[in-house]
């Protein structure tokens, strides 16, 4: 049966309410790191290398292809001979796309592996088997998850930017009929680069981090006790995670431009 | 291949550890109702173990044993009547309180509940490093303590998955003990095993309330026989006509 539109509503801002107080609880108790248990600690950092270290790879060639993409866009357009290349390649890759793409890795490697494995083990009651054990689940299995994915999403996306922007280097020289020298390509990416730009793929990372971990663990933890539920809460985990993302992102993009233009 | 270890604390044939001191873990008139079920599956049930003693709560399938051992350790909460674990009355306890209770008992869910992603060794290990924020070297005296006591010389390095059902069982009887508890709490640690295998179990499960003077209820189907001949019985009626199972809301 249907549920009413009010209802839904009602649901919708439920669930807002728990992701944001899950938030909150998880931040809480990582900004005292090292008081967490060791054992926690450890999870995290292995979640960090699951999360950073093995998607390096995938996140390189991710990367070069945006670099390139938008390099081809440029010469078809004939704007190389322009001062365009800097403020379209500061504008798309390092405040849009570069954010975005590292997020999507994420999402896609452990945020699917999260509410996998989270769900999994509700199916077989591991997770009711740690709170007979006096173990909050949402403390031992969420926050090293959270801990380890944000860190790891702030240095991918810091890796995607660098990799692409020498891509753009790379590539201009290879594909463009008359390039630009370097020197005039730095000139252009330094005058449209600030300080600004730095904080827009901070916070385009960071918060995107946070946001992917938790709702993968959410719908992994509060996933009915079936197998055959499983794959309906990865397709959930995976939909909800990317809307916030996107979302998170529009707000910074607006927010960041509004200063600008306020700034004049 | 573990190595059973040879039982050296056990009391001489015959001669059971005497029950001692105030009840650990009572039940006092407990009747619970299930939204899903017609009527009350547990009526009046008066229940009480003290320090050395083991109950076995047995009965037919769907009589409410898994609900006795959700009462027992507070993810239930009873519709009449109190259950008194500790000193304390876990359905009326918050979250923080009843983890803070759950940390002072041994629990061993069905099938034993271990976490697939880890070791066993770890398995065993983690109550301590979570409870007492322990690094894992600090563990280990306690680790090798707890799987001692259940016959364990030598744990392999491999995760559950990859271990017998007799195994599993044990080391979930260990992580039950690596916090010093005063009661433990096993929903059906037999399950799946029978002849040697479960008799293996029932001793060691004997042993460990001799040595740690343990308060112990046990769920199960099979009962104990010759292997716990001072275990008090406790049968359950039949309640469910089929076997179909109903929703437990569980904390």
């Amino acid at each position: 049966m249907k549920s009413s539109p009010i209802r839904q509503g009602a649901d919708f801002l439920s669930y807002l309410g728990e992701v944001v107080m899950l938030l909150g609880h998880g931040v809480r108790r990582l900004i005292g790191v090292n008081r967490l248990p060791p054992v926690m600690q450890r999870v995290l950092s292995l979640q960090f290398k699951f999360t950073a270290l093995d998607a390096i790879p995938f996140t390189l060639i991710l990367a070069l292809a945006a670099a390139l993409m938008v390099v081809v866009q440029l010469e078809l357009l004939d704007l190389f001979k322009t001062e365009i290349p800097g403020k379209l390649v500061v504008a798309v890759l390092v405040r849009e796309l570069g954010p975005l793409l590292a997020a999507l890795v994420v999402l896609a490697r452990s945020g699917t592996a999260i509410v996998t494995e989270l769900a999994g083990m509700r199916a077989s009651g591991e997770i009711d088997a740690l709170r007979l054990r006096g173990i909050d689940p949402y403390d031992y299995l969420v926050i090293p998850r959270q801990g380890g994915v944000s860190l790891a999403l702030v240095c991918l996306g810091q890796l995607f930017v660098v990799v692409a922007l020498m891509g753009v280097f790379l590539f201009s020289s290879w594909v463009a009929a008359s390039p630009p020298t370097w020197g005039v390509l730095l000139g252009q990416l330094g005058a449209e680069m600030s300080l600004a730009d730095l904080v827009v793929v901070l916070l385009k990372t960071l918060v995107p981090g946070h946001l992917i971990a938790v709702i993968a663990c959410r719908e992994g933890i509060a996933c009915s006790a079936r197998q055959t539920e499983i794959p309906r809460a990865v397709t959930r985990a995976i939909v909800r995670a990317l809307v916030a993302v996107v979302l998170w992102n529009v707000l910074v993009s607006f927010a960041a431009y509004h200063l600008l233009q306020v700034r004049g | 291949m573990s190595e059973p270890v040879p039982a050296v604390d056990v009391p001489p044939a015959g001669q059971a550890p005497s029950a001692t001191g105030p009840a650990l873990l009572e039940f006092r008139k407990v009747c619970y109702r299930p939204s899903s079920f017609p009527g009350e599956l547990i009526e009046h049930l008066d229940l009480a173990i003290a320090a050395g003693e083991i109950v076995v709560v047995t009965g037919p399938a769907g009589c409410g044993k898994s609900t006795v051992f959700n009462l027992a350790c507070g993810a239930l909460r009873p519709d009449d009547g109190e259950v008194r674990l500790l000193d304390t009355e876990p359905a009326r306890l918050d979250d923080p309180a009843l983890a803070q209770v759950r940390a002072r008992i041994g629990v061993v869910p069905q099938r034993g509940a271990l976490l697939s992603n880890l070791s066993l060794r770890d398995n065993v290990a983690l109550p301590l490093l979570y409870h007492r924020s322990l690094p894992v070297e600090a563990a280990e005296d306690a680790v090798a303590r707890a799987l001692h006591d259940v016959g364990i010389a030598n744990l392999p390095r491999i995760k559950p998955a990859d271990a017998t059902e007799e195994l599993r069982q044990l080391v979930a009887l260990a992580t039950a003990l690596v916090l010093d508890p005063a009661v433990l709490l096993l929903d059906d640690p037999i399950a799946g095993l029978t002849g040697p295998s479960a008799d293996g179990i029932w001793k060691r499960i004997d042993q460990t309330r001799w040595t740690r003077h343990l308060a112990v209820l046990v769920i199960s189907d099979q009962l104990p026989g010759a292997a716990i001949p001072d275990a008090r019985v406790v049968t359950l009626p039949a309640r469910l006509q089929t076997t179909r199972s109903y929703d437990l809301d569980l904390r």
